[in-house]
């Protein structure tokens, strides 16, 4: 069993165009953490979940999810994670019901009603369940989406600017659900964001990456440790940033 | 399989929602009618003007001359072909781009991808959704052109004719789905969504238009209305022995012809309706023998079609770069 659900080693990825998007990261995340990836716009977050979700092949440099590889073993990856991606909006045509069945089937679960009353339960959608997803609210559809990523119970939730266009009650509601998850389910998450505000209030340990390189990673306190003169996480990202850029 | 099935039902609930059932089919039964009212107004014609000669040349005590013209009723379904042929393929090409776009656009992809399910599930998933819609959307057309060909026409369609019809339905969604897997192909090719639909016209064009346009052009019988050699009072074998000398000329005009898709489609089709008048009368087995090749070369595109789409989606990393 290993020690790490999610472990990167020099992992690294240039695109066609040359550009390196992720530079040489090493990167290992405990089973049950919320772990916050922070950067700024083009700074390699969705590369690096892309990465681990296998939707993308490392340059160079290795990547491991729940003790499988990337390359090698992205089936069984699969089967142990959820995803979701920036502005899912699902199909719009489909009820909020007929999406989860659809990707309740193609997660191989056997009973999707099942699955969908446990989860709707779960995330208190039940009244939406009927409505066509084109007619939901932004914050409605971002839930529909979280539904379908843990209907088939993921060991690793990966969740890439989850509150991205969200109003704030919809920010706190998906921010204790992200905790419930992870105290009630046992998921470990893996979060891209930007937004520093909601590292502090949810996640337990980060790592911070700037041109395509990990800057910091560690606990929470530990980070306030690191950077005494920056009491707040918001100094000590923007202090990661110009240290880098200099 | 399941995925497969579960990926086509997704595939086919969406376009029928969608407004595209019903324009279609809407646009594809006004069309028709209007075609097969036109048909019939010139067939009406043709026996009207020939009764019309009969009766004056009785006036003026000569035997008649030539055959009366004979009604096959799927004869008049040269229209419905054509349609087929230009709005069949654009039907197919917006089909493959919606199909594409819709995942792209909506995130969908990516959650399709971070399943356990294999990347030739989503193309064959896509394509039995569409190929189901488009059979069907054909199905009930042709159901209306029986229905329309008996009252237009006063004559009960054979046995023979509906088996007919339903080798229409089948190679119609064939060859509209080519022109699924073409755009499919390019929707999921290029990363500016337009430039997906750019190319799938310029090849639709192509394809649908200006090869089966140069090899009809370049037809020396095609040179006068009515037919050159027919003009000139030619027999068959006299022709035959005219076009002895052309050879490497029809070798490349034909050439030419069998680049198309479309040319292929029609020259099948016009067998069965008997648009061919060499077809009219004959034993649907004849007919089966004389056009497999064309028959066999529209689902060689198909396969062709399919095939790429299999090919490049295994490297469909690069979508995310």
């Amino acid at each position: 069993m290993n020690e790490f659900i999610i472990e990167t080693k020099d992992l690294t990825k240039k695109y066609t165009t040359n550009s390196v998007a992720l530079d040489h990261v090493t990167l290992s995340i405990e089973e049950g953490d919320i772990f916050g990836f922070l950067g700024h716009n083009g700074a390699g977050k969705t590369t690096t979940i892309n990465m681990l979700t296998t939707l993308l092949e490392p340059t160079s440099g290795s990547a491991r999810v729940g003790g499988f590889d990337v390359v090698t073993n992205p089936f069984e990856i699969k089967r142990i994670i959820g995803y979701v991606p920036e502005n899912v909006q699902l199909y719009g045509s489909l009820s909020s019901q007929e999406n989860l069945e659809y990707f309740a089937r193609l997660s191989g679960i056997k009973d999707p009603k099942k699955a969908i009353t446990e989860i709707t339960q779960f995330l208190d959608i039940g009244n939406y369940l009927d409505k066509r997803v084109q007619t939901l609210s932004k914050g409605m559809r971002q839930r529909i989406g979280l539904a379908q990523a843990i209907l088939h119970n993921p060991k690793v939730l990966f969740l890439d600017e989850p509150t991205s266009g969200l109003d704030p009650i919809g920010v706190k509601q998906l921010r204790d659900t992200i905790i419930r998850l992870n105290s009630e389910k046992g998921m470990t998450i893996f979060m891209n964001t930007h937004l520093l505000s909601e590292v502090s209030k949810t996640c337990k340990t980060i790592g911070i990456l700037n041109q395509g390189k990990l800057v910091y990673k560690g606990s929470l306190s530990d980070a306030t440790h690191a950077f005494k003169n920056e009491q707040a996480l918001e100094d000590m990202y923007i202090t990661t940033q110009k240290h880098e850029s200099a | 399989m399941n995925n497969i099935y579960t990926i086509a039902r997704k595939e086919l609930i969406d376009i029928v929602r969608s407004r595209i059932f019903v324009l279609t089919l809407g646009l594809l039964v006004v069309l028709i009618f209007i075609s097969l009212f036109i048909s019939e107004t010139l067939f009406r014609d043709q026996v009207f003007q020939y009764e019309k000669s009969l009766a004056l040349l009785k006036s003026l005590g000569k035997a008649p001359v030539g055959e009366a013209p004979q009604l096959y009723p799927l004869n008049l379904l040269r229209g419905v072909v054509d349609y087929i042929e230009i709005f069949g393929a654009i039907l197919g090409i917006f089909l493959g781009y919606i199909s594409v776009f819709k995942e792209k656009h909506t995130n969908a992809i990516k959650l399709m991808l971070t399943r356990p399910i294999t990347k030739n599930e989503i193309i064959f998933g896509k394509i039995l959704g569409n190929f189901s819609f488009v059979f069907a959307l054909l199905s009930l057309v042709t159901v209306f052109i029986a229905g329309s060909l008996m009252w237009f026409s006063g004559v009960a369609l054979s046995g023979v004719d509906v088996v007919k019809l339903a080798l229409f339905v089948v190679l119609s969604s064939v060859y509209i789905l080519i022109f699924f897997t073409i755009s499919f192909f390019f929707s999921f090719q290029q990363k500016v969504a337009t430039n997906a639909l750019i190319i799938s016209f310029s090849l639709w064009l192509v394809i649908a238009l200006i090869f089966p346009q140069i090899g009809d052009t370049m037809d020396p019988d095609n040179q006068v209305p009515g037919g050159f050699f027919k003009s000139m009072a030619l027999t068959k074998p006299q022709e035959l022995r005219v076009m002895d000398n052309f050879k490497n000329f029809e070798f490349i005009r034909t050439g030419v012809e069998q680049l198309s898709l479309t040319k292929h489609y029609e020259r099948s089709v016009f067998g069965f309706f008997g648009i061919k008048k060499q077809y009219n009368g004959v034993p649907l087995a004849d007919i089966f023998k004389d056009k497999w090749g064309n028959m066999l070369t529209t689902f060689c595109f198909l396969i062709v079609g399919l095939l790429a789409n299999i090919l490049y989606l295994r490297r469909t990393h690069h979508f995310f770069e």
